[in-house]
């Protein structure tokens, strides 16, 4: 099983790369923008319907307010500064109010940053800030499970992620959805559509008769391998298929549709992809082997 | 027929992939019998395969039909803790967890699946948003065009400067619907847009621009000389 043996600067750049995220995401957001919608617009989900949103939202100096602290709690938990849970705990809660709050904008709950905010979840309940912060204890010795519990989890849900929507796609999709046509429409569709990229590959399809084929061949690929994902967290071979075609996928729907979801790259990058050549054994040491491996 | 085909032997080929994991042979772990390993696989690629030569003929958003609701009910959720009781097994849960802790977590994962289980209580997180897994033959997006004072185009309207990128088209959803009511004639609905729009048009310095063109698009028979159709739905001018 991956991670058995993880050491604290795996977590730790755990903890960089998804308050990082948050970071930017939440600094490069006007919020107040929010306060011009009309309340109408606001249709609040998940546990946003516990909270007066329609008031939070129209009150821009609250926005404000709720961005700063935001933006400060994610910076000092991106630095590991101590009292590192009780911070920790309070940036999730914003970011969830900050993502919750796109989210009820949009009126459902899709799985954009679903990754890093889960992942933020389980960061600020484990010792993420034992290595490369500003805290003056010192890491402990990695023992089982201690510091790869955590990045387990947050694998596992990465992986669960992926695979609830190929199981989705098999089950209600079924052939149909890889034979009639419908992978270049979505193709099509999305690359017209106005988003935050503008690539236009997709219409350089309509001019190759076979793009049709080979896209829904590709899309039939990518399912199989999302339904399996969970088992790139037990299986060192498959998650190196595994990788080779999910990255790409990534990095073709940003071509293809312009939708870039980067944050899951780093994610994937650092919870599933190890540059060190060798397998941890079950003594915590590194036994190499002929084999580059990912996360032995 | 012959995806089906592909798929079993992507499946096979997976499964021989992974019988001889070092990972599992050489990391301490007590590597299954192969036998047993292939017992498992079998059910893997029998599940997989069923979800596509079973269900050929898709009928997109979940919903309606005793039969299909007994098949989501066994297949979709279970399918996913399958797989994920499948990896997780040789965790050592007794070391990890205290044994109200593993309660705590068992209870959670079980209400969970319950709840995921029954389309009564909508909480199975994609029963809203069906990612790409329903057959569509005319996929229909919205396009917001700032247009001059004779009704050209002059670009698109910044959505993005009201809503962060990763918002953009769910926002332009969202407001497609309200779009949609104002059609069918509900004032509630034209007031909302209106207003939505013209706070965003109030943000657009460019002179020309004398309005907004809401307009339906349509891609059915995607050809390069009109891969998609589109037909002006609303105008909100300045």
């Amino acid at each position: 099983m991956m991670h058995r043996w993880a050491r604290p600067e795996r977590l730790a750049a755990l903890r960089i790369a998804v308050f990082g995220i948050w970071f930017g995401r939440i600094a490069t957001t006007d919020v107040t923008q929010y306060a011009r919608l009309p309340s109408e617009l606001v249709e609040p989900v998940g546990v946003m319907r516990l909270v007066p949103l329609e008031a939070l939202l129209s009150s821009p100096g609250l926005l404000v307010g709720a961005k700063a602290a935001a933006l400060v709690l994610c910076a000092l938990c991106v630095l590991g500064v101590a009292p590192w849970r009780p911070l920790a705990v309070g940036a999730v809660l914003l970011i969830l109010g900050h993502d919750g709050a796109m989210k009820s904008i949009q009126g459902f709950v899709s799985h954009s940053q679903m990754a890093a905010l889960y992942a933020a979840m389980v960061l600020a309940v484990s010792p993420a800030a034992d290595a490369w912060s500003l805290r003056r204890r010192r890491a402990v010795e990695p023992s089982e499970w201690r510091y790869g519990g955590p990045l387990l989890a947050c694998a596992l849900v990465m992986a669960v992620t992926y695979s609830m929507i190929g199981i989705r796609r098999l089950l209600w999709g079924g052939v149909e959805v890889f034979t009639d046509g419908s992978v270049l429409r979505w193709v099509v569709g999305r690359t017209l559509e106005y988003a935050a990229y503008d690539f236009d590959l997709g219409l350089v399809a309509l001019e190759w008769p076979a793009a049709g084929a080979v896209l829904a061949l590709g899309m039939l690929v990518v399912t199989v391998f999302e339904a399996l994902s969970p088992l790139a967290l037990r299986y060192g071979r498959f998650r190196v298929v595994w990788l080779a075609v999910i990255g790409p996928f990534h990095v073709a729907t940003t071509l293809l549709m312009n939708i870039f979801f980067w944050e899951n790259l780093l994610l994937l990058a650092i919870l599933f992809v190890s540059l060190k050549p060798g397998v941890v054994g079950d003594d915590g040491k590194v036994v190499n082997t002929p084999n580059v491996r990912v996360w032995g | 027929m012959g995806a089906v085909a592909w798929s079993s032997r992507g499946v096979g080929l997976v499964a021989v992939t992974l019988e001889r994991d070092p990972a599992l042979e050489g990391g301490g772990e007590v590597a299954p019998p192969r036998r047993r390993l292939w017992v498992v696989w079998s059910g893997v690629a029998v599940g997989l395969i069923g979800c596509l030569a079973l269900l050929p003929v898709a009928e997109g958003e979940p919903g309606g039909g005793t039969a299909r609701v007994a098949v989501r009910w066994l297949l979709e959720p279970w399918l996913v803790v399958g797989l994920m009781w499948l990896v997780l097994r040789p965790l050592p849960v007794p070391r990890l967890l205290r044994p109200e802790q593993s309660v705590v977590v068992g209870a959670l994962l079980a209400g969970a699946l319950l709840a995921q289980s029954l389309p009564m209580l909508d909480a199975y997180p994609l029963e809203d948003w069906s990612m790409y897994s329903a057959p569509t033959d005319s996929l229909r997006y919205t396009e917001f065009l700032m247009v001059d004072a004779e009704g050209r185009p002059v670009g698109d309207l910044p959505i993005a400067d009201l809503v962060p990128n990763t918002l953009g088209r769910g926002f332009m959803d969202r407001l497609s619907e309200w779009v949609e009511r104002a059609e069918g004639g509900d004032p509630q609905a034209v007031e909302v847009v209106e207003a939505t729009l013209g706070a965003l048009l109030a943000d657009v310095d460019e002179p020309a621009v004398a309005g907004i063109d809401v307009r339906w698009c349509h891609v059915e028979t995607p050809t390069r000389q009109e891969p998609a159709r589109c037909e002006v739905a609303m105008n909100v001018g300045r």
